[in-house]
């Protein structure tokens, strides 16, 4: 039978096994970065004609399953971007973010929303995906330390 | 209130369930150096929860490698937050005794 000290010990050891692993096979920084830069296309295709924009979409696909790819081996693990506690939040964030700039820079589209030329909200969603996706990261081991 | 679950209970089995409850799917090799145990008796402790249905095992081939990919069942994410609760529950009670 399981005592009250020992159902303790055994919570301690499963949220240690839960960061330990967390930690054996980080993510590489690089990783981020690649992610920014997939943001950064995906504002950017926007304002190009239909067959650029369509050359740009399957790029961006292939890019984005070679990403998933990446994580699987990198890390020895696939988390999906969609999980509850606190990288719901970041998740939620990015994609409003994303969805902000995509309607401030593409005059093509919105022109009565334009804030930003297609470039700068480019670089704008470059930085913010590449952050963004470091501070999921955080949130994740956050979310892993305090599971219990 | 929730009970202990057998096959969930074991050490090796609880923190293997802990890791897979916090991914999609994890590789059988980082499984295995987080638990700090030997490939055997890794697989000894995963055949009893595939067989209890609360593990999902898939092989692929990657850059000419096999690897091994788990993941935790419905039943078993089922099964497993419940082990966590009957756990809560008994560590509550030596709380409220200090």
């Amino acid at each position: 039978m399981t005592m009250p000290n020992d159902a303790a010990d055994a919570l301690a050891a499963m949220q240690d096994a839960r960061v330990r692993a967390n930690a054996l096979r980080p993510l590489p920084f690089t990783y981020h970065l690649a992610f920014g830069a997939l943001m950064a296309g995906w504002v950017y295709i926007q304002n190009l004609s239909l067959w650029r924009f369509s050359m740009g979409l399957l790029l961006l696909i292939a890019a984005g399953c070679a990403m998933y790819q990446w994580q699987r081996h990198a890390t020895g693990r696939f988390v999906s971007g969609w999980r509850r506690g606190r990288t719901f939040a970041v998740a939620l964030a990015i994609v409003a973010i994303m969805l902000g700039l995509l309607v401030t820079s593409a005059p093509s589209k919105f022109p009565d929303h334009q804030l930003f030329e297609p470039w700068q909200g480019a670089a704008l969603a470059f930085l913010a995906g590449a952050f963004g996706d470091w501070l999921w990261m955080k949130a994740y081991a956050a979310d892993l330390r305090a599971a219990r | 209130m929730s009970s202990l679950d057998p096959v969930i209970h074991a050490p090796v089995r609880l923190q293997a369930c802990a890791i897979l409850s916090s991914a999609d799917e994890v590789e059988f090799a980082l499984l295995r150096d987080a638990l700090e145990v030997s490939d055997s008796v890794l697989s000894k402790h995963l055949k009893q929860l595939e067989e209890a249905g609360f593990v999902k095992v898939r092989k692929a081939a990657a850059n000419g490698r096999q690897r091994t990919w788990l993941s935790l069942t419905a039943a078993g994410s089922k099964a497993f937050a419940a082990h966590v609760r009957a756990l809560q529950a008994l560590a509550s009670t030596a709380l409220a005794a200090e």
